[in-house]
């Protein structure tokens, strides 16, 4: 794979990109992109980018004048080229999520104060148990049983004898 | 910060069980549950039950109402040391069950969890329970005992198979837990007590030390879970 810089204006936006990037999705990319960097290339055939629209966009948002690029193979054609956009598109969002993982990640970060939100996720929420007034069970007693016939209520005591509840 | 132990829901105690403790597996039986909260934050749950043996008690001349095991510790993160929380769920417990003499714990060298909480705690150290097996069926593990036809903790589907069905399951051997006590009276306390071994050590072959809770709750918070 072959990378190389080149200036931001010789670039063009995929007139036929099947993945709409929202505002949010691209503020998100912005923020990534002033923290950490460019860290992957975006990809270009004749010009276009075919993976790596969002950030394109971003990185011009931003003011950037040039950005890393991966150049696309010369022998391949349109096609190619088009059925590489959506792969790329499709394969990231076949991943899933392990929703534990990140929460516990998310929870971390956010102690440490970074803005989650920036990072293009809401603030994972902590459930809101309460305490309750709810009676719990005796480990100390056995379990009362009472007689269908009389309701008298009984359980067995600490000696194996018959104890009245 | 303010640390609150008050009675949990169901719900609640599940949802520190699942989440934050390594098992994450509810205890069978019967369960009283205690909620903790951190500045009104809801952190996690500390469970107590029967135990998965009926004779929990016996080896210290205890019936089955006299002894209940801490079943749960699953913590979230914490400001409060796990010991002070334990303590105070104790504490409570013996308000209301002013019945029970004694309770056990285990802690599972498996997961690499020696009771450093306990230690901390003076609990009473009592040597290792024997080692198990466990069958491996439907993506996970069994102990033997939820295979017998009946008894405590069968589990039917499992129990249902054959003997030769059974015998074709994966299996691997377990390692015996560590097992804990803590008197809750004086008698009990006096009668137990020379059942009292050293401690199993922190980090092997050195002597454990309380100071090494810190290190133990520190690992085992993301997210804390103290296994009993």
């Amino acid at each position: 794979m072959e990378l190389q810089m080149v200036a931001i204006e010789s670039l063009t936006l995929d007139p036929n990109n099947a993945r709409k990037h929202s505002k949010r999705n691209l503020d998100a990319i912005k923020e990534s992109l002033s923290k950490f960097g460019q860290r992957k290339p975006i990809v270009v055939h004749n010009g276009v980018v075919i993976a790596g629209n969002g950030t394109l966009e971003a990185a011009k948002t931003l003011g950037w004048k040039e950005i890393g690029v991966s150049v696309c193979p010369d022998d391949w054609d349109s096609d190619t080229a088009k059925a590489y956009a959506l792969a790329d598109n499709r394969s990231s969002e076949l991943a899933e999520w392990d929703e534990k993982i990140l929460s516990t990640q998310l929870l971390d970060l956010d102690d440490m104060g970074w803005a989650i939100e920036s990072l293009g996720f809401d603030k994972p929420l902590l459930p809101d148990f309460k305490p309750e007034d709810i009676e719990q069970p005796r480990l100390d007693q056995r379990a009362a049983t009472m007689c269908p016939q009389c309701s008298f209520e009984w359980r067995v005591g600490a000696k194996g004898e018959i104890e009245p509840v | 910060m303010s640390l609150l132990i008050a009675p949990c829901s169901f719900d609640a105690a599940k949802y520190a069980v699942m989440n934050w403790h390594y098992s994450q597996q509810m205890p069978i039986g019967k369960l009283i549950s205690y909620g903790v909260w951190e500045d009104e934050i809801y952190i996690g749950a500390v469970l107590y039950g029967r135990g998965a043996s009926p004779e929990l008690g016996s080896a210290y001349g205890l019936s089955q109402v006299e002894c209940c095991e801490l079943v749960r510790v699953a913590l979230n993160k914490h400001k409060a040391s796990v010991s002070q929380i334990v303590s105070q769920t104790i504490k409570k417990l013996k308000e209301t069950n002013p019945g029970l003499r004694l309770i056990v714990s285990f802690a599972d060298p498996e997961h690499d969890h020696k009771g450093i909480i306990y230690q901390a705690m003076n609990w009473i150290y009592c040597g290792q329970s024997s080692p198990s097996k466990e069958y491996y069926y439907k993506d996970k593990w069994f102990h033997s005992r939820m295979l017998r036809p009946t008894g405590f903790g069968t589990i039917p589907e499992i129990a249902r198979l054959s003997k030769e069905q059974q015998k074709q399951l994966p299996t691997r051997e377990m390692k015996g837990k560590y097992r804990y006590i803590y008197p809750l009276d004086k008698a009990i306390r006096r009668s137990v007590d020379k059942l009292r071994l050293p401690y199993p050590s922190a980090v092997e072959g050195s002597i454990a030390s309380r100071d090494n809770s810190v290190v133990e709750v520190q690992v085992q918070s993301l997210p804390t879970a103290l296994e009993s």
